[in-house]
């Protein structure tokens, strides 16, 4: 049966068309029931039970739910837990869920597909019976009430006719909305209807499903005060914008004043300030906001004060906080330099997620109301309502936001689960990654299902497509305990004399195809995240570890990038092609060394890897000649206990002339491949690029260098690799390599693009002095490097082309998500060590050498080399109680005090100890041994020698670890490319 | 990404499955030769609506060849012309194809599909025209009704063919799915597009194909089950086509012994 759609639609110049749509009716869905005998159903089909017994107060006989769209919408955090069942999602539901909220609507689904659940879903839309058309004058909303209260109907009916040919006890269906008017018309229509929270209360086994009710309906306390201004309707704010008297933008709250943040305006050169709780009007970090600039008189500028929300009666509304206020009016107005202030109007779009945190005891004992804490310090606190607050203290739990009325000082939300104990490695883990964003949940099945079967088998026509290298000599070096290698090289000698060196990268695009769900769902990860003792893998395992990897002494099928170069390391001849190879052996970087400097092996792999050794000692001289950086930052691995996972030793990475090797190969791959795949497509070719800081970033570095008599020129990136080589201090070995950390922070984001969107210059790779650059090598663990693969697959005709590859917007928002992903993983990575810093920590303190890296007006930024850590000694303020007095000088950048003058890099010995009094932000004390500050200075140890510290002072474990030489696991391996 | 041209309850986004043509609905004769001049006598014609696409094919001929029309060498004359109304757009859809590109290469396509069907031996030195309106179009490769109307308004007008030429197009799910007659809609959420118009039987004889269009690349491994459904479809619309013209021989049959 076949009805048209009629649609009416406005075009963009302003015309009326008229869209007609097929739309067709059909008489072959079924109900779902296993009560029915009227459908003739698969097996598969019937999802609902029998008999649904009621476990209901509210309710006698036994019972389907049918849900409506803000149900879903709003309360989806009830239905994900297995409590409730034998539920009908009609269509009409699942598309308005699906038009509203992407996030909903893959919950709703991963629901919906888990036939353990007895969610049925009711095509109500293309069911002869059930399907309405819209009335005139009825807006959509209401058509779509009326549609799926149609459908309870005829499932009522449906469901009658059935049990009255079977004799079986009545199954009603139950309708929940939490639209009043929709009840109403449902109890006209004789179709019993309740409010979620109504029915989720009367299940009376289970109390706890309580907790996550969304708070929207119930928070309407009326008589208090408003706390904040309202915002604007959405027709104002989009008025306002227009015409030019506001301005959009996203909200950045500040982590260190609750009260302050910015709002990134693009037509501004310098973000909007927002200071104040009225001001900030409820905005949360992330969202669209509405923005309107102050006149110039109010114009303030950013505080250097912390603060933090620490109020003390949360449950108390209308107690006064002006406190903070005050102090933070204060201190922005003794300032000089005022900066654009605003105020926020009104939410364009909220960003809201679910956050990580603790729960604040409540004094009042019994009560259901109490507030959480979330880790991340720029969100606010929530109010959430729980009845088993006990159970929850010291506990990591996850709370979602629902709304922020304006009388209401923090945002109202409900609890979704639990993490685990607060301070167990497993649960901070989770947290760090929740935190970050990182996609770390299993694999779906429905990824896994695009895994090939086993035994993988290379077949005759394997062979025939590819080229053949299984019998030439080839090795991978990688990080010890490295299980996903995806690359390796050979080397040879060419009868003409020339070189032949091949790099032979993963071919992960041969099993990832475009468009699977295990391509979408890679796409989305875009990176694996390696943390200290775990790895969240962009694909699963059996690829990663397995198949894709080019371990020792097995066949895998690879990408390779075959040079012929001779003695000097010039290119002569570039070729692409897809290999299956044997990787003759999978070495560490160690035991390449090893292979390389004993002069007694000379067998193909130590040739090979010799020659290799030879040739990347050039190509690393001409990149550093063309103004390459050699940029540090302390990178540091734990050791890690293999039974109690905890860290036990933590170490400087130490980096071997074969890291450099490896590194070197990777790059030129990397560059021939780019050169290769923009030659082919111009406009699509997914590169990647570093641009130029500007000047100004490099004003600390200048400032800090000039002070110890030194001059830098930063004016190019060949001008800054001379500087930086030539700054040596004798007195002060980390002098150099201090220096190139500092360089490092100066340094912007290295990022992915489309070539068709930026010109030829923009291309240029700033840190690698490269024009043009990409991402081949690391298929296994970037997706950037896939879509690469693909491309250059495509360039050579190894495998067909589709739309998407070329599609620059799709790729382009691609990027932008890659982007996104490794800025994120690569926090989630340092927050990991921070982690298991802390963890190293606990119970022991320890008095290490360190150097002062910035000096600042109240304290003193120190490194410490031995474990790549960064901490301040404040000097002066709220954070130390001394009496002793700093002399701050700005112009040279030193503090003084008595004799004692701090300049950067000054060498210093600390004591660490980890301070834990906020559960939540455990954090490193840095406090002074050396040099001696009467009153200020801790003392040291009696029978510490200083200049031997650092080893001699090392904790029982560590000397058990050397003893027992426990197998260390380490997952982090080193990137090879910048 | 490509959207879901397949929801998990394996509808279509219009509720078909994944294996069901669009409604179509078809009538021979319908032009009155009386109504024509001699010059633009009408010898057989046909309408057809095939989702939302509406076209009217008629025939004229054969006969003399016109001194105007084609080569004089040219054993056996056939034109083509295809027009496309101007109200014929739904909604915001492609633009009318008026003298374009696109218009000039449907007629080449027609005329050599069906020059390969006419048994053009027994139209030596005569001319043939065929005259095609497209009404409304809804997307689905036009060409598929064309095709379909014009080989109903040839049997009308009693040309003689070696078998009914039936077109159909496919398209293919993320899934890899194949995706049956493939409407506006679904073309345009990005899914490839096959057509091919096809001789379904000749006696024991294989389906063979007269015409095969691609819209996009896709996986050659996907091509034969792609192709597989075209020709499936084939078949089904041959039997639509088939019951249509034998309902109107039938027709024809009892007004003629009503009326003797
Ligand atoms: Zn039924």
């Amino acid at each position: 049966m076949l009805t048209n759609k009629v649609f009416l639609r406005k075009n963009k110049r302003g015309n009326v068309l008229k869209i007609i749509r097929e739309h067709y009716l059909r008489t072959d869905l079924w109900c779902g029931s296993r009560c029915c005998v009227i459908c003739p159903h698969e097996k598969h089909d019937l999802i609902l039970s029998e008999n649904p017994t009621s476990r209901s107060a509210l309710i006698k006989e036994p019972h389907y739910l049918l849900l409506d769209t803000n149900v879903i919408l709003d309360q989806i955090d009830i239905f994900e837990e297995d409590v409730l069942s034998n539920v009908i999602v009609v269509q009409t539901v699942i598309d308005e869920v699906k038009h509203r909220s992407t996030g909903v609507y893959k919950r709703l689904r991963d629901i919906l597909s888990n036939p353990a659940r007895s969610f049925y879903t009711f095509v109500n839309e293309h069911h002869r019976d059930t399907y309405i058309e819209r009335e005139p004058k009825e807006s959509s909303n209401d058509r779509n009430d009326r549609a799926i209260r149609k459908a309870a109907i005829w499932y009522q009916n449906h469901l009658n006719k059935s049990l009255k040919e079977t004799n079986k006890s009545k199954v009603k269906v139950i309708l929940l909305t939490d639209d009043a008017d929709n009840r109403r018309k449902a109890n006209d229509e004789g179709i019993e209807a309740y409010t979620v929270e109504n029915y989720v209360k009367s299940l009376t086994e289970f109390p706890h499903l309580q907790d996550k009710l969304c708070l929207k309906e119930y928070a309407n306390d009326s008589g208090k005060l408003p706390v904040y201004p309202p915002h604007l309707t959405v027709v104002q704010m989009h008025d306002g914008i227009k015409s030019g008297k506001f301005y959009q933008g996203s909200f950045m709250a500040s982590r260190e004043n609750f009260l302050e943040g910015n709002v990134n305006v693009e037509c501004f050169e310098k973000f909007v300030l927002i200071q104040g709780r009225e001001s900030l009007n409820r905005a949360i970090d992330g969202d669209t906001v509405c923005v309107e600039v102050l006149p110039e008189s109010d114009w303030s500028s950013p505080s250097d004060v912390v603060l933090e929300d620490n109020e003390a009666d949360p449950v108390d509304e209308n107690v006064e906080v002006n406190e903070d206020e005050k102090i933070l009016k204060e201190s922005a107005s003794n300032k000089k330099e005022k900066q654009t202030t605003g105020r926020i109007i009104g939410i364009i779009k909220r960003k809201w997620r679910q956050y990580c945190g603790i729960l604040k005891p409540n004094e009042v004992q019994g009560s259901a109301r109490h507030i959480f804490i979330p880790a991340d310090r720029k969100i606010p606190r929530v109010r959430i309502e729980t009845r088993q607050a006990e159970k929850l203290y010291n506990q990591r739990i996850i709370v979602a936001i629902d709304q922020w009325p304006r009388h209401s000082r923090y945002p109202q939300g409900h609890f979704v689960r639990i993490l685990g104990p607060l301070g167990d490695k497993e649960t901070e883990n989770e947290v760090l990654l929740i935190e970050h964003d990182v996609p770390h949940s299993k694999f779906s099945q429905e990824v896994l299902n695009c895994l090939p079967s086993l035994p993988w088998i290379i077949s005759e026509q394997d062979y025939k497509e590819r080229v053949d290298l299984r019998n030439i000599t080839i090795c991978s070096v990688d990080p010890p305990g490295c299980t996903d290698i995806d690359d390796a090289l050979h080397s040879r000698l060419l009868p003409n004399g020339n070189i032949e060196v091949g790099v032979h990268i993963a071919d992960v695009s041969h099993f990832i195809r475009p468009g699977t769900a295990m391509d979408k769902e890679a796409a989305l990860r875009a990176t694996t995240v390696y943390l200290v003792d775990k790895r969240i893998d962009m694909v699963p395992e059996l690829l990663s570890s397995n198949l894709c990897s080019l371990r020792g002494n097995v066949e895998r099928f690879a990408f390779s990038c075959v040079w012929e170069m001779d003695k000097d390391a010039n290119i002569v001849k570039t070729k692409f092609h897809k290999s299956v190879i044997e990787s003759k052996a999978a070495l560490t970087y160690e035991e390449a060394q090893i292979i390389i400097d004993d002069k007694n092996k000379n067998d193909d792999i130590a040739k090979s890897l010799r020659q290799l050794n030879q040739l990347a000692k050039i190509l690393k001289r001409r990149r550093i000649e063309k103004g390459a950086l050699v940029l540090a930052s302390p990178e540091i691995r734990f050791h890690i206990d293999s039974e109690t996972n905890d860290p036990i030793e933590v170490q400087a990475k130490q980096l071997r002339e074969t890291n450099s090797m490896v590194e070197e190969f990777m790059l030129l791959a990397n560059v021939s491949v780019a050169e290769k795949i923009e030659k082919e497509f111009p406009e699509y070719a997914m590169l990647r690029r570093h641009p130029t800081p500007p000047q100004a970033n490099f004003d600390p570095l200048i400032k800090a260098v000039q002070h110890q008599g030194f001059d830098i020129d930063t004016s190019s990136g060949k001008a800054l690799a001379t500087s930086l080589d030539n700054i040596e201090k004798d007195d002060n070995p980390y002098f150099n390599t201090m220096l190139r950390i500092l360089a490092t922070r100066c340094m912007l984001q290295a990022v992915y693009f489309i070539s068709g969107t930026l010109t030829r210059p923009e291309f240029f790779h700033y840190g690698l002095a490269a024009p043009i650059y990409t991402h081949f090598t690391s298929p296994i663990r970037r997706y950037a490097d896939i879509i690469v693969h693909r491309l250059l697959a495509s360039c050579i005709g190894a495998d067909s082309n589709y739309q998407d590859l070329l599609d620059k917007t799709k790729n382009s928002l691609l990027c932008n998500n890659l982007n996104y992903r490794n800025r994120m993983a690569q926090y989630a990575g340092r927050a990991s060590v921070a982690l298991n810093t802390h963890l190293f920590f606990r119970n022991r303190t320890e008095e290490v050498e360190g150097y002062v890296l910035f000096v600042r007006k109240n304290a003193l930024q120190i490194l410490i080399p031995k474990y790549g850590l960064e901490g301040t000694i404040y000097l002066t303020g709220k954070h130390t109680n001394s009496a002793v007095n700093f002399i701050y000088n700005e112009e040279n950048q030193s503090q003084q005090c008595g004799s004692v003058i701090f300049h950067s890099f000054d060498p210093v010995i600390v004591r660490l100890s980890l301070d834990s009094t906020n559960i939540q932000h455990e954090k490193l004390t840095f406090e002074l041994l050396k040099p001696y500050i009467e009153g200020f200075s801790i003392q040291l140890s009696d029978k510490m020698d200083i200049d031997n510290a650092p080893q001699e002072q090392s904790s029982d474990a560590t000397k058990r670890k050397s003893k027992e030489s426990q197998p260390s696991k380490k997952l982090s391996k080193k990137k090879k490319s910048k | 990404m490509v959207q879901d041209l397949l929801s998990a309850q394996g509808l279509r986004m219009d509720g078909r499955r994944h294996n069901e043509l669009r409604q179509i609905q078809c009538k021979l004769g319908v032009l009155e030769s009386e109504l024509f001049t001699h010059k633009n006598r009408c010898d057989g014609s046909a309408y057809m609506l095939h989702g939302n696409t509406k076209v009217i094919a008629s025939i004229s001929g054969p006969k003399h060849p016109s001194k105007s029309s084609g080569k004089k060498d040219e054993s056996f004359i056939f034109n083509v012309r295809v027009k496309f109304a101007t109200f014929s757009k739904n909604g915001e859809r492609q633009k009318v194809l008026k003298n374009s590109k696109k218009l000039g290469e449907i007629e080449i396509n027609l005329k050599n599909i069906f020059k390969s069907v006419i048994l053009v031996e027994k139209y030596e030195k005569s001319q043939l025209d065929l005259n095609i309106e497209v009404l409304q179009h809804d997307g689905g490769s036009e060409i598929c009704t064309i095709v379909n109307t014009a080989t109903l308004a040839l049997i009308d007008a009693g040309i003689c063919m070696k078998e009914y030429v039936c077109a159909c197009t496919a398209s293919l799910t993320n899934d890899g799915l194949a995706l049956l007659d493939v409407s506006h809609l679904e073309e345009i959420c990005g899914g490839p597009t096959l057509t091919i118009a096809a001789l379904p039987r000749i006696g024991d004889h294989e389906q063979s194909v007269a015409f095969i269009e691609l819209s996009q690349k896709f996986y050659l491994k996907d091509l034969n089950k792609i192709f597989d459904c075209c020709q499936l479809g084939c078949e089904k619309i041959r039997t639509i086509l088939d019951e249509a013209i034998r309902g109107n021989a039938y027709e024809h049959v009892n007004s003629d012994l009503t009326s003797n």
